[in-house]
C-alpha cells in the first residue's frame, strides 16, 4: 500500500521552538539575574579565590599583580563570576545537547509502538543523566568555589545552584511538551505541539 | 499525583525565595585590606625642605640713620657749633676731607660679601611712616610692611660708592638728618624693582608729604623722645623674613629694651617683636656683631637720657696757633649689627665678612688720638684715650635643636613582626595585644626625658553601616567596603582614646627603646600615631664673655644726674663765646672741683653698649622653646581583622 508522504506542519515546529526557547532560557535568565543583579547587593565581596583552587589542576595564565588589595579583590570577584557563569553555561549546553540527542534519536516513524516504548525508556535514562549532569556540575562548583565562601547564606545557594535545578526541569519540559512527531503520548505523557 | 508533586516543588521554591533573608547567617566582618592607607602631610619634611632648598641670596641692608648714628645734635641752639673747625657732627660716618669713619669700610665689606646677589639698601632713622598715616593714603587692607620697605628703600643693587654719598662734613640735609630730603629716593629707583611697583607714584607723594611735615616741625611722624620706638625695633618690625637682613644700629639709639604696660605687666620689647614676627619659628638665625669703630659727633641723647647740651665724643684736631683743623681725633664706640636669615645663609655671609675683617689692611689702621689729646672721666679716674684699631666680636643665636629624632632621622628604627620600614607601617592583627618597638640613638645616655607620650593623631576605622542598596548615600571622603547586603563605612577622625600604650622605655648605653603595645580593644583600621618625648633639662644659654665686657647699665639716678649737669651747662656755658676747657671734649678729666656747686659726674659710658646683656638675653628668650623636643616620631599602624 502506498503511503502518502508525511505533511510537515510548520506551526507545530514553531511551537516546539518556542517551547525550547522558553524552557531553556529560563535557567539562563535565572543565573544571569543572580550574578548580575543579586550578587552586587546580596553577595558583595564574597567571591572565593577560584584561581587558587584551580591552579593545582589547571595551568592558568599568570595574572599581572594588582597595585592594591582592593584591585586584587575586584579581579578575583570578576574571575569568580566569569567562571561561575561559564561553568553554568557549559552545563546548560550539555543538557540541551543531551535532550536534542534524545529527540533526534527517536524521529523514525516506523514500528512506532516499539519505538515509543524505547523512547520512554530513553527518556527516563536521559532525565537521570540530566539530573546527574546538573548535580555533577553543581558539586564541582561547590567543591572548587562555594564551599570556600565565608559566612554562606541562602542567597549563595539560590544564586549559585538555583539554575542547576532549572536545567533538568527544562529538559523535562521540552521532552514532555515538544515530543518528537513519531511518539504518541500514552496517557498523554508526551504531547505533540 | 504528578500535579501534587509539582505543586509541592513550586511551594518549596517560593518559600526559599521568601526566606533567604530571614534565616540567620554567620556574622562576617569586611576585610580591612580593602581600605586605602590615608596620606598625611609630613610637617617635619616640610620644615626640613625649607632649609634644604636654599633660595638665592637677597640682601636687605638696613642702615641706621638716627641722629646718634650721625652724631647730630638735635638741639638747634647749643654751646657747641654743629659745624666748625673743631667740632663736627657725622657720628660713625664722619667725614673730614678724604677721611671717613671705619663704618664706611664696614658697609663696603657688607656689600662686597653679597656681590652677585640682589641687594637693597634701606634707610631706617628717626622718621616714622605710621600705620595710620599709610592707611590714610593706601587704605586699611594694604600691606603696610611691604609699602614701608619700598618707601624706606634708598638704593637697589648699588655700587660701593653709594656710601660716600651718605657722609658729609656738614650734616644739614644729609642722610642722617631728621626729615632729610634724602628720605625719598623713589624717583631714582626703577619701579619694577619695588615690591609694589603699581604704587610708585603714590609712595613718592606720601614721602614728600612726610618730609614737608617733619621740616615744618610736626614730630608726630618721628620717634624722637619715644622710649619704646627706635630704629632697631622699626627695622625688626618691617624686615622681610624671606631675605637675609643686616641691620646696623647705634646702641645709643636703643632707649629701652623693656616696657611696663598700664596694668604693670613687663614686656621685653625685642623678644616680643621677634616672637611676633616669628623669626625663630620660621627657622631663621640671628647673628650679632659688635664692632669697635671710630666716632666723631655730638650725642644729644644716649639710651633714654636726653641732654640739653650734647655729649661731645671726638672732634677734629684743631691747631690753635694756626687756627685750622689738621686731622681727626675720633673716639671708639661700639656699633651693633644683626644678621637675620636662613641659618646657612647667615653662616655663609658672616664667614665672608669675617674673612675680610681679618685680612683687609683697611681694618688694621690705627685710629684715634696719638698724643693723649682726648680724655674723659670714668669711675672717678681720668682716662686718656689711646690709639685703637677696628675690632669686632660675633655670635650666632639659633633656636636650640638638640638632636630631635623624627621619622627622617636615619638611625631611628621601627621594629615589628610585620613592618614596612620605608613607609613606617606596622601591620598587626587587632585584638591580640601585639607589641612593636621604636629604637632611637641617644647621644647622651644620662639625658632624662619627660612628657613621654604616644598619641593617635588620626584613625580610619568603622563608623557605621548602611544597607547595600543602589540609592545608598555614602559620606564624602569616606571609604566603603560592601559585604553582602551591608555597606561598611570607614571614616577618618581622632579616636576618643589611643588604643596603644607605651609598655616600657628601656635604655642602653647609646639607645633608647620604646616598646609599644596594642590594646585588646584595638579596632581594625589604620592608625596614625605620634611618639613624642622632651628633654627634661632646659637649655642653658652660654653668654659670650664679650657681652659682659662691652655691656654697661646705669640707673635712673645716674641719668637724672647727667641730665641735670647738662642743664647746668646750658645755663652757664651758652652765654660764653668759647667753649670752656673742661667741656672741649666730654666733660673733661676727672676732678674734685665743683661746677657751680655741683660735682662733675663721670662721663656717660658712650663707648660701651648699654643694655647689651638685655638685648642678647631677649634674643635668646625669643629663640627659646617651652619644650626641648627629643622625639617627634610619627608612624602608622594597620590593624587587620582578628
Amino acid at each position: 500500500m502506498h503511503k502518502r508522504p508525511m505533511r510537515i506542519r510548520y506551526t507545530a515546529r514553531f511551537k516546539c521552538l518556542v517551547c525550547y526557547m522558553i524552557a531553556f532560557v529560563l535557567p539562563l535568565l535565572w543565573q544571569a539575574a543572580g550574578l548580575v543583579f543579586v550578587y552586587p547587593y546580596k553577595l558583595a565581596s564574597t567571591a572565593p579565590d577560584i584561581a587558587a583552587q584551580l591552579s593545582p589542576h589547571l595551568s592558568l595564565p599568570v595574572q599581572p599583580a594588582a597595585a592594591t588589595f582592593r584591585e586584587a579583590a575586584a579581579v578575583q570577584e570578576s574571575l569568580w563570576l566569569t567562571c561561575a557563569a561559564l561553568w553554568f553555561a557549559a552545563c546548560w549546553l550539555l543538557a540541551l545537547l543531551l535532550q536534542l540527542l534524545w529527540r533526534c534519536t527517536h524521529r523514525s516513524p516506523f514500528l512506532s509502538s516499539r519505538r515509543v516504548q524505547r523512547a520512554v525508556v530513553d527518556f527516563r535514562l536521559m532525565m537521570l543523566a540530566a539530573w546527574a549532569l546538573a548535580a555533577a556540575f553543581a558539586a564541582a562548583l561547590w567543591y572548587f568555589g562555594v564551599q570556600h565562601i565565608v559566612g554562606q547564606t541562602q542567597w549563595d545557594w539560590l544564586v549559585y545552584f538555583g539554575g542547576y535545578v532549572l536545567i533538568p526541569i527544562a529538559v523535562w519540559i521540552t521532552s514532555r511538551l515538544a515530543a518528537p512527531p513519531v511518539i504518541s503520548g500514552k496517557h498523554g505523557f508526551f504531547k505533540r505541539l | 499525583m504528578r500535579k501534587a508533586l509539582l505543586t509541592v516543588l513550586l511551594a518549596v521554591l517560593a518559600l526559599c525565595l521568601c526566606g533567604c533573608s530571614a534565616m540567620p547567617s554567620e556574622p562576617v566582618r569586611p576585610d580591612v585590606r580593602m581600605l586605602d592607607r590615608p596620606v598625611y602631610a609630613d610637617e617635619q619634611a616640610t620644615a626640613a625642605e625649607s632649609f634644604a632648598t636654599q633660595s638665592a641670596l637677597r640682601l636687605d641692608l638696613w642702615l641706621d640713620a638716627s641722629h646718634t648714628m650721625g652724631g647730630i645734635n638735635l638741639n638747634e641752639e647749643s654751646m657747641y657749633p654743629h659745624h666748625s673747625r673743631k667740632y663736627r657732627e657725622g657720628g660713625f660716618h664722619y667725614r673730614y676731607e678724604d677721611t671717613t669713619g671705619l663704618y664706611e669700610n664696614v658697609l663696603r665689606t657688607m656689600l662686597a660679601a653679597a656681590e652677585g646677589s640682589r641687594v637693597r639698601l634701606l634707610r631706617c632713622g628717626d622718621e616714622r611712616l605710621t600705620d595710620a598715616f599709610l592707611a590714610e593714603a593706601f587704605g586699611q587692607n594694604a600691606d603696610l610692611r611691604s609699602l614701608r620697605r619700598d618707601m624706606l628703600t634708598y638704593a637697589i643693587d648699588p655700587m660701593p660708592t653709594v656710601f660716600a654719598g651718605l657722609s658729609a662734613e656738614k650734616m644739614d640735609g644729609s642722610f642722617y638728618s631728621l626729615g632729610s630730603p634724602q628720605l625719598n629716593q623713589l624717583p631714582q629707583l626703577d619701579a619694577a624693582m619695588l615690591e609694589n611697583p603699581a604704587y610708585a607714584q603714590q609712595m613718592t607723594d606720601v614721602l614728600n608729604q612726610q618730609i614737608r611735615r617733619i621740616q615744618s616741625g610736626d614730630m608726630s611722624l618721628t620717634a624722637i623722645g619715644q622710649d619704646t620706638d627706635y630704629p632697631l625695633l622699626y627695622a625688626l618690625d618691617n624686615l622681610d623674613p624671606s631675605r637675609l637682613s643686616v641691620i646696623t644700629c647705634d646702641p645709643a639709639a636703643i632707649r629701652k629694651t623693656t616696657a611696663v604696660a598700664a596694668d604693670g605687666t613687663p614686656h621685653d620689647l625685642i623678644a616680643d617683636l621677634l616672637e611676633e614676627r616669628g623669626v625663630f619659628d620660621a627657622g631663621l638665625s640671628v647673628g650679632m656683631y659688635a664692632f669697635t669703630l671710630d666716632y666723631i659727633g655730638q650725642l644729644s641723647s644716649f639710651s633714654n637720657a636726653d641732654f640739653s647740651e650734647p655729649l661731645v665724643w671726638g672732634h677734629l684736631k684743631y691747631n690753635t696757633k694756626k687756627g685750622r683743623a689738621e686731622g681727626v681725633l675720633p673716639m671708639p664706640r661700639t656699633l651693633l649689627a644683626l644678621v637675620i636669615g636662613q641659618p646657612q645663609q647667615v653662616a655663609d655671609y658672616t664667614a665672608a665678612l669675617n674673612e675680610t675683617f681679618e685680612t683687609s689692611a683697611v681694618f688694621k689702621a690705627l685710629r684715634g688720638p696719638e698724643k693723649g689729646e682726648l680724655t674723659y672721666a670714668l669711675e672717678g679716674q681720668t682716662i686718656t684715650q689711646q690709639p685703637f684699631t677696628f675690632d669686632y666680636v660675633y655670635t650666632q643665636i639659633d633656636r636650640p635643636t638638640l638632636a630631635v629624632h623624627t621619622q627622617h632621622t636615619q638611625s631611628v628604627t621601627l621594629s615589628a613582626e610585620t613592618v614596612d620600614a620605608d613607609t613606617r607601617l606596622v601591620t598587626l592583627s587587632a585584638g591580640e595585644g601585639r607589641t612593636f618597638t621604636v629604637t632611637l640613638p641617644l647621644e647622651d645616655a644620662r639625658a632624662e626625658l619627660t612628657d613621654v607620650e604616644l598619641k593617635a593623631l588620626d584613625a580610619l576605622t568603622l563608623r557605621h553601616t548602611l544597607p547595600n542598596l543602589p540609592d545608598a548615600v555614602v559620606p564624602e571622603k569616606a571609604q566603603v567596603i560592601p559585604l553582602r547586603d551591608t555597606l561598611y563605612v570607614y571614616e577618618q577622625g581622632v579616636p576618643e582614646a589611643t588604643p596603644f600604650t607605651i609598655a616600657s622605655v628601656d635604655r642602653t648605653e647609646d639607645t633608647l627603646v620604646f616598646t609599644i603595645q596594642a590594646q585588646e580593644s584595638l579596632e581594625p583600621g589604620y592608625y596614625h600615631l605620634s611618639l613624642s618625648a622632651d628633654y627634661a633639662e632646659h637649655i642653658n644659654w652660654q653668654t659670650a664673655p664679650w657681652v659682659e665686657e662691652l655691656s654697661c647699665s646705669f640707673t635712673n639716678e645716674q641719668i637724672a644726674e647727667w641730665e641735670a649737669f647738662s642743664r647746668l651747662m646750658t645755663q652757664f656755658e651758652r652765654r660764653r663765646e668759647n667753649v670752656s676747657r673742661p667741656f672741649q671734649h666730654a666733660w673733661g678729666p676727672a676732678t674734685d672741683a665743683l661746677y657751680h656747686g655741683t660735682p662733675y659726674p663721670d662721663f656717660p659710658p658712650v663707648s660701651k653698649f648699654p643694655q647689651l646683656a638685655s638685648l642678647v638675653s631677649q634674643i635668646q628668650t625669643a629663640a627659646n622653646v617651652q619644650q626641648t623636643p627629643c622625639v617627634r616620631y610619627t608612624f602608622d599602624v594597620f590593624a587587620l581583622n582578628p
